[in-house]
């Protein structure tokens, strides 16, 4: 009890509350109830009826209530740099810098004199144009400076919805850095060989992870007492020799897949490139799904949704190298690794393309508008395979975290200390 | 004589090192004892001359001697002699150095070194595999982290809403017509609906230009051109027709349009081609690149020229999208 003071006299608090008779209280209680409920009611039934005539108001109201998500919410990166390891929208920062150098082209245009050129050059240069403002033409680098916060801070007016990632969007830092992975030029039909850990048991498992990807070998892993134990760096040779491009490493625990480590072999002349380690989790066999269809060996076509990152950007890539370039879509089979919050969701799907059904309605848009020209049109799905879901730990220079030399051969690690800001995401 | 007294004590009385067991073992923990005994002969507190093999932290092995005349000087007791890394040669050096010592203490000597040695072999020949194999082990998560992590997956699959966005993707995809003009995962029916649908919407004309096929564009073309005609001459004939055609005229003139944009840039390409590498096939060829990741297989190889300008400019189009 918080005060000894029930009854009449307790401040604050509605009648239902201060009433010290229980049967009165609990009627009074009900009546209140009603009582909100009912203007709750009638404000729901007044609008409905006014946008069923104006159908605008609702529009708005919608927009207006658009729910706070947390991909709404998410926090980037406040710095012109595209590293990985930075958050950094990489559409955005590419617009940024196209609107930064068009700006500095209107303004060369306009005739500004070398002196002020230099000054502005500095003030759009990496470092905060706050610290290095000149006292001669601050108005204009202001303005300028302005313009390009504001810029910064507007939303992007798509980015809900374009869930596909954009390849081309690739920063050239990235392509610096792995250029085998981003400058080939024919894509090459990959050839992948799937291996496990060391004493790995996990054999039907790691052989349905090899069955996704179309030209893909498994290959136990010998742990006799007394063999010869081939170690990743050995056994990725020997794969580069037989013309193998990609090597992937199945990791477990608890006779479960636990990790999954990607090792891109690449030509003949290229060192052993990238590889990224992922953690699995929730890993479902196609059996343990309900009405689950069985796939067949057309390549599949791969749908890669909302990596936005530079590392996003270098992971899509990296999974986008383990496909054949062209899918048989005569197989109508999809291959779906959609980035959530950090969590890459692996999916396999039959679909056909019918028409929809009385009940069913059209297919909208991610902005909420309905697909022009689909209408009565749907993609009926059945799920085939293995579901599971990744996370991207690392990603080292070479092959794996032994095989990799020189400074820079982390190239990224995560860490818990990145998931203390619930909206900042590294993907 | 003193050896006698001390062992007595240590034996009959008390000694902080002596270890005893259910089995009827005495064990002495003294580190420099050289079998592990509690013996008269393995005592090193109850022999003034003794001798030991022991290893340094770091891998050395040393051969520790007590002799009598330093039995005054506790805290000088053991000389400490480097044994060599050879085996043979550092049993030469105990056979040297313990000539003299009973050869109880010698042949325990002599044990405990080759003991000591295949130890450090074995260790050493592990540590090189363990290198070699490059397996590190990585420590499990935290359980915070680990709940931490399961419920954000939880939540992040819910907002993902996987089947739609893939059911959208299709879609759209479908309707970009990245599958070609006679796509080989959609039916007769639903692709002529999707077409309807495209008309209707007015992204009609363009696309109309890609999915028609191979007859019906011929005879577009012959109806153009037949209209063109119509157009240049002015015939009474179809006086009539003319107001009807009036709509019509808006899609001709938006077909011609398109068309002379393609025919302006087939003839671009055609130039390009002709020369080293044009910037324009670089970006057509760049974008064909973007293209086909999310084009995916233009199987119909048919029109190919004329897809690729189209594809360009969808591109263009999405890439703006994205972009912006």
């Amino acid at each position: 009890m918080p005060s000894g003071n029930k009854g009449k006299n307790r401040s604050g608090g509605s009648l239902s509350l201060k009433t010290s008779n229980k049967i009165v209280r609990k009627q009074l209680y009900v009546k209140q109830k009603k009582e909100q409920g009912k203007e709750r009611h009638e404000e729901r039934h007044r609008r409905r009826k006014e946008e069923a005539k104006d159908p605008k108001l609702r529009e708005e109201r919608l927009a207006n209530n658009q729910p706070l998500t947390i991909e709404r919410k998410r926090v980037w990166d406040d710095v012109d740099d595209d590293s990985l390891g930075v958050a950094v929208d990489v559409a955005e920062l590419k617009r940024r810098r196209l609107e930064k150098e068009e700006a500095e082209a209107a303004r060369l245009a306009d005739g500004v004199t070398e002196e002020d050129e230099e000054k502005d050059d500095d003030a759009d240069s990496m470092l905060d144009s706050d610290e290095e403002g000149d006292d001669d033409d601050e108005d204009a680098e202001e303005r300028i400076e302005r313009l390009r916060q504001e810029r910064a801070q507007r939303k992007p007016s798509i980015a809900p919805s374009t869930t596909s990632t954009n390849l081309d969007m690739t920063p050239d830092s990235l392509t610096r850095q792995f250029p085998n992975l981003f400058n080939e030029e024919p894509p090459v039909d990959p050839k992948i060989l799937v291996t496990t850990h060391l004493n790995g048991t996990i054999h039907k498992e790691a052989e349905d992870i090899a069955a996704i990807f179309p030209n893909s070998t498994y290959i136990r892993r010998s742990a006799h007492a007394y063999g010869h134990k081939y170690s990743v760096r050995e056994i990725a040779k020997f794969a580069k020799n037989r013309g193998y491009t990609i090597l992937m490493i199945v990791g477990e625990d608890l006779k479960k897949p636990s990790s999954l480590t990607v090792i891109h072999l690449n030509g003949e002349d290229v060192a052993p490139g990238p590889s990224l380690t992922y953690t699995i989790r929730n890993y479902l066999p196609g059996k343990a799904l309900l009405g689950h269809g069985n796939p067949t060996n057309h390549y599949p076509e791969l749908l890669l949704n909302g990596f936005k990152t530079p590392l996003g950007i270098l992971a899509a890539k990296s999974m986008h190298t383990m496909f054949p370039p062209r899918p048989e879509l005569s197989g109508r089979q999809v291959v779906t690794l959609h980035n959530q919050r950090d969590y890459i969701f692996f999916r396999r799907h039959r679909y056909v393309f019918r028409e929809a059904r009385a009940t069913e309605k059209n297919v909208v848009t991610a902005e909420g508008k309905e697909m022009e020209g689909m209408q009565g049109i749907r993609a009926g799905l059945q799920e085939i395979g293995p579901r599971f879901t990744l996370k991207l730990r690392r990603v080292d220079k070479g092959i794996g975290r032994a095989g990799s030399e020189g400074e820079d051969a982390l190239k990224w690690e995560w860490k818990a200390k990145m998931e203390k800001v619930r909206t900042r995401f590294n993907l | 004589m003193s050896d006698e007294i001390v062992w007595q004590i240590i034996n009959q009385q008390f000694c902080a090192f002596k270890l005893k067991t259910t089995k009827g073992n005495n064990f002495c923990r003294n580190e420099y004892n050289v079998s592990g005994f509690c013996n008269r002969q393995s005592c090193p507190l109850a022999n003034s001359r003794y001798a030991t093999v022991r290893t340094s932290p770091k891998g050395t092995i040393y051969l520790y001697i007590k002799t009598i005349e330093r039995a005054h000087m506790p805290s000088k007791w053991w000389e400490k002699i480097k044994l060599s890394q050879n085996y043979a040669e550092a049993l030469q050096q105990i056979e040297d150095r313990l000539q003299y010592f009973p050869k109880f203490l010698l042949h325990k000597c002599k044990q405990r070194l080759t003991r000591l040695v295949q130890v450090a072999t074995r260790m050493r020949k592990l540590a090189a595999e363990e290198d070699r194999l490059g397996e590190k082990l990585v420590p499990k998560m935290a359980p915070k982290v680990k709940h931490r992590e399961e419920a954000r997956e939880r939540k992040a699959l819910i907002a993902a809403k996987l089947e739609r966005t893939i059911e959208r993707e299709l879609l759209e995809r479908l309707r970009q017509g990245m599958y070609g003009d006679q796509p080989l995962n959609c039916s007769e029916s639903v692709w002529k609906k999707v077409l309807q649908g495209l008309e209707k919407e007015g992204e009609g004309t363009r696309d109309k230009d890609l999915d028609e096929g191979i007859e019906d564009e011929d005879e577009e073309e012959e109806e153009e051109e037949e209209l063109e005609e119509e157009i240049e001459d002015g015939n009474v004939e179809y006086v009539s027709d003319f107001e009807e055609t009036d709509d019509e005229l808006n899609d001709i003139e938006d077909w011609l349009g398109s068309d002379d944009e393609d025919d302006a840039e087939d003839d671009d390409d055609e130039d390009d081609d002709d020369d080293d590498e044009g910037d324009s096939e670089e970006d057509t060829k760049k974008k064909t690149k973007a293209g086909d990741k999310r084009k995916r297989g233009k199987v119909t190889k048919m029109k190919a020229r004329k897809k690729k300008e189209i594809e360009v400019e969808h591109e263009t189009d999405r890439e703006k999208l994205l972009a912006f």
